[in-house]
């Protein structure tokens, strides 16, 4: 199943969560004391752990073979300071856009540009995510070019 | 302050290099932070924080069975270390942007050397934007991770 562009998710609650935080910016190896305590701020790719209160029906398909599928690209942009734990937000996923190339070894590789809104009680928006994602043209699982 | 690059456990010595925020300047570059050597653990820590449960990343079996010579990291796992150098410099609150490419895998025991430089400034009213280009590289000199991110100093 492949969304056209412009697909819509369902939205979903996404609570920002101090212990995650934590969880997380000990993962990044980080020390900084802004991400731990009660106000602590986002990490900057924080926001990528949103998916796991995805509900059904919260993720576009964007229809690619899987093990043919990379993450290419990822940005996430602020429209103000990274919100901090306690805050909740409102997450919508969105097919933004969808074109293709010409693989270097021939095939065609496909691209998908997956955005989501992050909104606060407000309606405000507080962060976006732009996520793309690449079919390759051939099996993502290709030897190294030292065994060719 | 000696040229020494801080090691991954004493995140405190990166505060030591932050330049001064009331001065930033193109062409400014921090000492880069060396991350490493990878182990499994640090990509099951990550799978487990971000909720990417790939086995490809932490299930030796799968990864060889796919054709690859090991278990790998995650592409976000790279990126979050990645954001972990430029807000160690800029300021976690101040972020802005940061957007990430994704170029090279990065297998257990690979040393990873973080880096960033100023490319622009622009005057807001509520602060200073400050662009930068960042670099994740492996020890064989090969890009992981090459990005950007804008942050905003307040005056």
């Amino acid at each position: 199943m492949s969304a056209p562009t412009g697909t819509v998710g369902t939205p979903y609650e996404y609570p920002v969560e101090r212990g995650k935080i934590r969880e997380f910016a000990i993962a990044a190896q980080s020390e900084a004391p802004e991400y731990f305590g009660p106000g602590a701020v986002i990490p900057p790719t924080f926001l990528t752990t949103a998916s796991r209160w995805a509900p059904d029906g919260a993720r576009v398909q964007v229809g690619f073979e899987q093990s043919r599928t990379l993450h290419g690209d990822q940005e996430y942009v602020f429209h103000g300071p990274p919100p901090r734990a306690g805050a909740m937000l409102y997450a919508t996923e969105r097919l933004a856009g969808r074109y293709e190339k010409a693989g270097r070894r021939g095939g065609t590789m496909r691209f998908a540009v997956v955005v989501t809104e992050f909104r606060d009680a407000s309606g405000a928006l507080v962060a976006e995510s732009r996520a793309t994602l690449i079919e390759t043209a051939k099996p993502a699982t290709a030897p190294t070019e030292e065994s060719r | 302050m000696t040229g020494t690059v801080p090691s991954s456990r004493s995140a405190a010595t990166d505060v030591d290099v932050r330049p001064s925020l009331d001065a930033p300047a193109v062409g400014l570059s921090p000492a880069p932070r060396v991350f490493g050597p990878l182990t499994r653990q640090m990509f099951v820590r990550y799978a487990g924080a971000s909720g990417d449960m790939n086995p490809m990343h932490y299930d030796e079996f799968v990864a060889t069975a796919a054709g690859y010579p090991s278990v790998f990291s995650q592409g976000m796992h790279q990126a979050a270390l990645l954001a972990t150098f430029a807000t160690d410099w800029l300021g976690p609150s101040n972020v802005r942007r940061f957007q990430v490419r994704f170029r090279e895998q990065v297998w257990p025991g690979d040393v990873l050397t973080c880096a960033g430089v100023v490319t622009a400034l622009e005057e807001r009213p509520d602060g200073v934007l400050v662009t930068v280009d960042l670099t994740c590289t492996r020890q064989t000199g090969g890009v992981a991770v090459s990005g950007g991110a804008d942050f905003l100093l307040p005056r």
